[in-house]
């Protein structure tokens, strides 16, 4: 079974980048990929019925409105079983620790090294 | 008062007012476009331009210098009635008229031009109708009474000019101009001092040619168009050049220089002042030239070039003390002086007029010589002045020397007496004399010594005030620029991911392309790398932006202005800003929602400085914004940027809904060294030096409009300068 994710990040082109990096991936069916582009759109789309099967969410931690902190913070109130990564351009120790004291797995800087995230994420399934 | 002389009298007058009128009238629009324009300078002005003084020709009150026989005419006027001799009664009627504006009872004078007037309408003379409207536009002038004047100006101009003479009609046309220009109404004002002028140029009337070019350049000047305006006072210099009108070169002169010094461009500001001053010694030219000084030694002191900076601080020092030494003796000089010329040339004129009877063809060539007369009178007035300062410096030397010729002639008297006597005058005498001498040296040592200690003191004050001064703007710069730099590295990880990881995706696409089997495959490999190079480049560019845009902060500009497109800028700054922010408060969040007016076409500015007004009000906007969310975390920061164009003008806002700034701090807020911050987190200056920057090197405005704990606003304005 597809191991399913949810991209959340205010950036349109990480769609396409995501797409266009797990292509084999997701052309084999490893990996499915959803997309949010900020965090209240990502929380109505956990909050839409058959969205369960969402296994991992990776979200961008400065977005205008909500940001990743707040989105990781209710994810884990929600579905505290859920795996959080984020990603930051920030990717000192302060934010690495507050990541990782809000419930996120991880915390990965920019710019992501996607042959790594693919791994990991296959390792996941 | 026979018939003929009567009659020469009503021609002559027009004539002799048009050009009195037109001469004051220069000096008068000048003053009143200067106070309304160069604000910066109104206080000085009004202070220093004693020309508003001269704003109409008073007379006093009981003046008889010019009266006719009044009763004489009141008996022509009633003769004329009586034999129903239409030419009679306009004449004598409009020189009742005359006199009594001459003796400033404009009202009792419209009566007689009203009876004048309905003669010459009853027996259609069409001429003497438009000179009569002239008259009463006059009279209502006196009045006060702007708008009737201008209303009976404008009729008389609408009715068959041609009936009328060329005088009459470049009379009324100049009126129309300055009345059209009291009244605010600049377009028509304009438009009149062009006809004008173009009138005056076609009949080789160059002095009044010059004259109404000039009060075209003030009003396009006025209305910051300067490209105009340096045309207008290049072809009014044109006019005036071959005369000897010295006053008016140094005018047309001096507002050259005033259009350069608006445009930013001082050094040529100072070559035209320069120019200026050789043709009239004008204290404002003095003034304007001190202020360029001081602009330049700005302008370089940002540029760091204090070598250039240093010297023109000496140069503005120099200007200043010597008219601070002029200014105490000549103030109220200056201003005797004019009154007494104005009066001079009222009454000189009318005299010659009224007492030859000469139709004024040769106007023009006695006004000048008058204006030329009453100028060597002035310079003389001047160095009398001058003379009398030296006198009173002198006269403490004389009294030394009365003393100790007194002494000497005791001394003779002595001699003549016998030796004993001798010997005691002699020492008194000579102790007397050597005490005096004694005492004098004592006291000139000592005020020297004073003198010359507080002027070091003072010197040494000023250096090191201007140390301070200059360590404080560069700690300011680097303040900010500290803060920036942790933003954009940070800001710059954005793009870099997508340029990385798109161009290592894109390879993987290369390589699927080349094992490749079917046609359609390989078209929808191929459309892939064609998009995302697109997004490489495309996030590559912002990259570009972003590093420059910090450059563009950091770097020593040049000083010069660059065409700019003015959304583009403020949208850079603030976010640039943001980002310095985020930088050192990560959980700080703000959202910046953009109103920009797309029609704005680019204009020209000093870009870094103008960056860095935008990056200072921003950073106080981010900073207020944190404060209020450190009480109430629940709050939503807001900061709205608007840009609009007006009339010649940008109007940018930026609005924060964060912790304002109480009523009684707000005007001190472009105060240098008045900050809210707590101490160590603000140098004062941010705001200071932006207000320079907008209002001394863009000629614009900044205001702040502010309630405490609800918002903080900017406006600012920015005249779209085309060059």
């Amino acid at each position: 079974m597809a191991f399913k994710i949810l991209v959340v990040d205010d950036e349109q082109d990480v769609e396409l980048l995501f797409k266009q990096r797990f292509r084999k991936s997701i052309r084999e069916g490893d990996i499915n990929i959803d997309f949010a582009f900020s965090g209240e759109e990502a929380l109505a789309f956990l909050h839409q019925p058959g969205s369960t099967d969402i296994a991992l969410i990776l979200s961008d931690i400065n977005m205008p409105g909500m940001t990743g902190f707040e989105l990781l913070e209710k994810v884990k109130n929600e579905y505290p079983e859920l795996k959080v990564m984020m990603i930051s351009a920030y990717g000192d120790d302060e934010h690495t620790q507050k990541a990782i004291r809000l419930g996120a797995d991880e915390l990965l800087a920019k710019p992501i090294d996607f042959k790594k995230l693919e791994e990991k994420l296959l390792g996941y399934r | 008062m026979g018939r003929m002389s009567n009659n020469r009298f009503h021609i002559s007058l027009p004539k002799l007012q048009i050009y009195l009128m037109l001469f004051l009238s220069a000096f008068l629009i000048q003053s009143t476009l200067l106070k309304a324009q160069v604000s910066d300078f109104n206080s000085w002005i009004q202070k220093n331009r004693i020309t508003n003084e001269l704003t109409f020709p008073r007379f006093q009150k009981n003046s008889t210098t010019l009266s006719i026989d009044e009763n004489a005419t009141r008996k022509k006027l009633q003769e004329g009635q009586k034999e129903k001799n239409s030419v009679k009664t306009m004449a004598a009627a409009q020189a009742m008229g005359m006199s009594l504006l001459m003796k400033n009872q404009p009202q009792n004078a419209l009566s007689y031009f009203s009876q004048a007037l309905e003669v010459a309408v009853q027996s259609k003379d069409v001429k003497s109708e438009i000179e009569i409207f002239a008259k009463i536009g006059l009279a209502y002038r006196l009045l006060n009474q702007n708008e009737k004047a201008l209303d009976y100006y404008k009729e008389a101009h609408q009715k068959n000019i041609s009936k009328t003479s060329r005088e009459t009609e470049d009379y009324l046309l100049s009126q129309l101009a300055q009345v059209s220009f009291e009244l605010n109404d600049f377009k028509s004002a304009e438009e009149y001092f062009s006809r004008a002028s173009k009138s005056y140029s076609a009949q080789k009337k160059t002095t009044l040619a010059a004259i109404s070019l000039n009060s075209l350049g003030e009003l396009q000047l006025r209305n910051n168009d300067y490209n105009k305006a340096t045309e207008s006072f290049k072809s009014a210099l044109t006019n005036a050049s071959g005369s000897n009108e010295n006053i008016l070169n140094g005018i047309i002169y001096r507002n050259l220089g005033l259009v350069y010094f608006k445009k930013g461009k001082f050094e040529l500001a100072l070559e035209e002042f320069n120019k200026s001053l050789t043709f009239d010694n004008q204290l404002l030219v003095h003034q304007l030239t001190k202020d360029a000084c001081m602009q330049l030694f700005t302008l370089f002191s940002y540029q760091n070039n204090f070598e250039k900076a240093d010297a023109f601080h000496e140069r503005y020092i120099t200007i200043k003390e010597s008219l601070a030494k002029r200014s105490k003796v000549k103030l109220s000089d200056f201003e005797n002086k004019w009154q007494t010329r104005e009066k001079e040339l009222v009454i000189d004129l009318l005299k010659k007029q009224h007492q030859n009877g000469t139709p004024a063809d040769g106007g023009q060539l006695e006004l000048s010589q008058l204006i030329t007369k009453t100028d060597v009178e002035l310079n003389q007035k001047d160095e009398a002045l001058e003379v009398k300062t030296a006198e009173v410096e002198q006269l403490t030397k004389e009294k030394a020397v009365q003393q100790r010729d007194m002494a000497r002639q005791e001394l003779q008297l002595a001699k003549q007496k016998n030796f004993k006597n001798l010997l005691m005058g002699l020492s008194i005498a000579a102790l007397a004399f050597l005490a005096f001498l004694y005492n004098r040296y004592l006291f000139k040592k000592k005020s020297n010594l004073k003198l010359q200690a507080s002027n070091t003191e003072l010197e040494n004050t000023l250096k090191q005030l201007r140390e301070t001064q200059d360590q404080l703007l560069q700690s300011e710069k680097m303040a900010s620029l500290g803060l920036l730099t942790a933003g954009i590295a940070h800001e710059i990880q954005n793009p870099l991911n997508f340029v990385v990881n798109f161009s290592e995706g894109t390879l993987d696409v290369v390589n699927e392309l080349l094992e490749a089997k079917s046609e359609q495959e390989k078209t929808e490999l191929a459309k892939e790398l064609n998009e995302s190079l697109k997004k490489i480049h495309h996030h590559g560019k912002r990259a570009e932006r972003i590093v420059k845009s910090m450059l563009q902060h950091s770097r020593e500009g040049s000083g010069e202005k660059e065409l700019v497109e003015i959304n583009q800028l403020v949208y850079e700054s603030i976010n640039l800003a943001y980002h310095g922010v985020r930088a050192t408060h990560k959980d700080f969040q703000c959202a910046i929602k953009e109103q920009f007016e797309s029609t704005i076409p680019p204009f020209y500015v000093i870009p870094q400085d103008l960056s860095r007004v935008f990056l200072n009000i921003a950073n106080n906007a981010f900073y207020a914004l944190r404060e209020k969310t450190v009480t109430n975390p629940a709050f939503k920061s807001e900061l709205k940027i608007t840009t609009a164009l007006l009339d010649n003008k940008v109007e940018i806002r930026i609005k924060d809904n964060g912790t304002g700034i109480p009523k009684e701090k707000v005007d001190k807020i472009f105060q240098p060294f008045f900050t809210t911050k707590p101490s160590g987190q603000g140098t004062g200056l941010g705001l200071s030096m932006s207000y320079d920057i907008i209002t001394k090197s863009h000629q614009g405005k900044i205001e702040i409009q502010s309630i405490a704990n609800e918002y903080t606003e900017f406006i600012i304005q920015l005249p779209l300068t085309t060059h």
